[in-house]
């Protein structure tokens, strides 16, 4: 029996076939395709991580082929945005108390639990190395995209509460189950499981109903530090390990945003931006002494949805396009947008002056032709939705600083945090009016500091002091009563600022 | 029909509030609505004249373009800013009975919801269609409401609400006020709302932008 292995790369695309129960890291190296793994094999390393679609990310030297797949190979772009370090990572020495005592061979998990995906990190809590990294949809993603959506389904229904809370216990229980299949580690070795999230999805692990977090005056039930009790929670791991929710700051300010800002250098110093655009475009100013930080709602526009031909940042997607050059993840067909193809072609049509500094178009721009069936272009109304989102988060940044008094001339970094701002070509960003100019130079894209600042907390006992430092020191500002909100929004909404 | 009738009609269409407003680019260095609505009133213009043939044509103009997706919010505020300005000068013979509104237009954003930046657009170009708007702010309950409907009875209602979890309280605040006021007629709107939801909670309009609230008004106001 043959099956039909399809395979999608940076550099191209090809159909090969492989015998039923073939290992799929062989079949791959005998076409050529050349799979990092340093352990050879031996399913200990985690390197050879490929993405099946259907399946999610699986180590290729362990997968067997009973199907016709597609592979995704992440090009080494997709791992490093996943990769917890950066050259601002803060330092710090290896530390990580109790959870190390537990066994002789502790294992940490870290998890950043993002309203749409899932990251996990496996931390050797003997020597701070990384062994895998698994990314996991959301398996909550059923019942709505966003985070109020699902709230939604929990108003008066502690049912709802139940179901969703138990689904990220189901994901949580399979990573570690995955981890322990392709490393062979005992489930008496995890010793300790951190988590960072927004503070919807901190609710949902706890358990806790999150429905005030939806309605102003938007005040969560808990913003704390929270350990609860892995055995309770139906894990059957280390039976003195417990799960560790970071704290958060608000409904809106979560323990994702957080611990990314612990993560990071304290030689970074100074003044700087701080932000994580997903769904809601927290927005943060950090100064040496006070720091202010707010969500903006931006919305889900670059994360594809309400966008015609949107789609999430997966093969097929448009992730750049330059010149009239289209790029895809895993370059296989144009099949939608994602975000950071988006911001690209926004920044191209208005270089082309096809689209007016108003938002106006005089015709849907096509993006690709598929077939005859199927165009791949930009309508006014997809115009208008990027209008909205990029304006809400630059009506954010204009925001803070008048607040703390400062001006863009002081600001001397601007991180970006977060999947979509790592893809970014921060040059389109700017010229689509996302990222104020004058920063232009001071931009630095980190990857997923969430994911970055919960395995630090798993390295260091000593970490979450430096949350609790960031959390004294952070004033929460509630947009919503902001007399100025309006006016910067609007006036952020066209392409060329028009600010008076 | 007078030419300065005519100005006053362009400039708040293209959002020339005042003399001194740098917008539009275009119109830099010349009267806006707010200098030459004083200059037709004291050329002995009636008040409803300037406001029948000037500035009710020139939003109904602002709101069609904004309903085909020709303009967008940024142009449609700098209209109803300039509308605000020429109106300023018109609001004494509203009192003086020298000049009439159609009717009260009350609107607010339902409990539990801030957002209101649309809300805001809708009460500016309703009131910009000639009618009196009583804007009630964010986060209102139904009580208050009924409030102002015992104020000013004949008046309509518009609810608008942008989060999922809140359009639960504008059903709820829907069924409070028909229950209490069966006749009155209420108009919804919001981001999330859609023409389906309102047949299934009894509201009496929905329109995805503020023009076509207009028109329903418009239309309806004799048979209340
Ligand atoms: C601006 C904005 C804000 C501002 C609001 C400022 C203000 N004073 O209103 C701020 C930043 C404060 C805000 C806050 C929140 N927001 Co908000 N916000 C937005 C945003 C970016 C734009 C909304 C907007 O103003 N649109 C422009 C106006 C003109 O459009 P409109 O309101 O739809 O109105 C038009 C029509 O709907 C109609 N209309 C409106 N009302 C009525 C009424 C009647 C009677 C009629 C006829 C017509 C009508 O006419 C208008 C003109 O055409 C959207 C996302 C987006 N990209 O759209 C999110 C969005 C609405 N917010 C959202 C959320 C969740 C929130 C928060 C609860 C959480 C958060 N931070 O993310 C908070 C709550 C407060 C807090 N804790 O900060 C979500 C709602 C999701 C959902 N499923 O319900 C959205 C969709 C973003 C998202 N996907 O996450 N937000």
């Amino acid at each position: 029996m043959k099956y039909k292995v399809e395979i999608l790369q940076d550099t191209g695309y090809e159909t090969i076939e492989a015998e039923e129960g073939s290992v799929l890291m062989d079949v791959l190296g005998e076409k050529g395709y050349y799979i990092y793994s340093p352990c050879g094999g031996e399913g200990t390393c985690g390197k050879c991580l490929v993405h099946i679609r259907g399946k999610g990310i699986v180590a290729a030297c362990r997968f067997k082929i009973h199907e016709d797949i597609t592979v995704i190979l992440q090009g080494e772009r997709e791992m490093s945005v996943l990769g917890a370090q950066h050259e601002y990572t803060a330092t710090m020495d290896f530390n990580p108390g109790q959870p190390a005592l537990l066994s002789d061979k502790p294992v940490g998990c870290a998890v950043d639990i993002g309203t749409t995906t899932i990251v996990y990190y496996f931390i050797d809590l003997t020597n701070g190395l990384l062994m895998r990294t698994y990314v996991d949809i959301n398996p909550q993603s059923n019942y709505g995209a966003d985070v109020i959506s699902r709230i939604n389904r929990c108003v008066g229904d502690a049912g709802a509460v139940k179901k969703l809370h138990l689904l990220l216990v189901e994901s949580v229980k399979s990573n570690i189950n995955r981890f322990i299949t392709d490393t062979g580690t005992e489930a008496k070795d995890i010793t300790a499981i951190n988590v960072v999230g927004n503070t919807t999805m901190l609710h949902f692990i706890a358990g806790v109903d999150p429905s005030p977090i939806a309605f102003s005056p938007f005040k969560p039930v808990f913003t704390d530090y929270r350990i609860l009790n892995a055995r309770e929670m139906g894990l059957r791991i280390n039976a003195e390990a417990k799960i560790n929710l970071l704290p958060s700051l608000s409904g809106y300010i979560g323990s994702d945003i957080i611990a990314g800002l612990a993560s990071l250098q304290d030689s970074l110093g100074g003044l700087f931006l701080y932000t994580d655009i997903g769904t809601n475009g927290e927005v943060v100013l950090s100064s040496e002494d006070r720091i202010w930080a707010c969500s903006t709602a931006a919305g889900p526009a670059f994360e594809g949805a309400n966008i015609s031909c949107g789609s999430l940042a997966a093969g097929g997607a448009i992730c750049s396009y330059k010149d009239g050059k289209i790029k895809t993840i895993a370059n296989s067909e144009p099949d939608g947008i994602c975000g950071s193809g988006l911001v690209d072609i926004i920044a191209h049509m208005l270089s082309g002056k096809l689209v007016s500094p108003e938002g106006k178009i005089n015709k849907p721009f096509v993006v690709y032709k598929k077939g005859k069936s199927r165009t791949i272009s930009i309508t006014q109304q997809d115009i208008r939705e990027v209008q909205l989102a990029k304006a809400a988060v630059a009506a954010g940044i204009n925001i803070l600083l008048r607040r703390s008094g400062y001006g863009y001339g002081d600001v001397e970094k601007f991180i970006i945090a977060g999947g979509f701002g790592n893809y970014l070509d921060t040059g389109s960003a700017i010229k689509i009016g996302l990222f104020p100019e004058q920063l232009n130079d001071k931009l630095l894209q980190v990857g997923n500091a969430a994911g970055t600042g919960a395995v630090l907390s798993l390295k260091s006992e000593y970490f979450i002091d430096r949350i609790n430092n960031i959390l004294s020191r952070t004033e929460y500002l509630e947009l919503s009563s902001n007399e100025d909100f309006m006016e910067k929004f609007v006036s952020n909404i066209n392409f060329k600022s028009q600010t008076t | 029909m007078d030419e300065i009738i005519q100005k006053i009609s362009s400039c708040i269409e293209y959002g020339k509030i005042n003399r001194a407003s740098p917008y539009p680019p275009g119109m830099k260095d010349q009267d806006g609505a707010y200098e030459l609505t004083r200059q037709a009133l004291d050329r002995g213009i009636s008040p409803s004249e300037i406001l029948e043939s000037g500035m009710i044509p020139a939003m109904e103009i602002v709101g069609n373009k904004f309903s085909r997706n020709e303009i967008f919010v940024p142009q449609m505020l700098m209209s109803a800013k300039a509308m605000n300005a020429a109106m300023e000068h018109i609001k004494p013979f509203f009192i003086s009975g020298e000049a009439k509104r159609k009717g009260v237009f009350v609107i607010g954003t339902v409990a539990g919801d801030l957002h209101d930046i649309g809300k805001n657009l809708v009460a500016m170009m309703i009131e910009g269609g000639g009618w009196e708007v009583i804007d009630l702010g964010v986060d209102v309950k139904p009580d208050k409401f009924k409030d102002s409907i015992r104020q000013y009875p004949g008046c309509f209602v518009g609810l608008s609400a942008l989060l999922t979890t809140t359009m639960e309280n504008m059903k709820i605040t829907v069924k409070e006020l028909k229950e209490q006021y069966p006749h009155i007629k209420v108009l919804i709107g919001g981001a999330p709302v859609t023409d389906d939801f309102r047949q299934k909670i009894g509201a009496d309009f929905y329109s995805p932008d503020p023009q076509g609230a207009v028109k329903y008004l418009n239309t309806n106001r004799v048979l209340q």
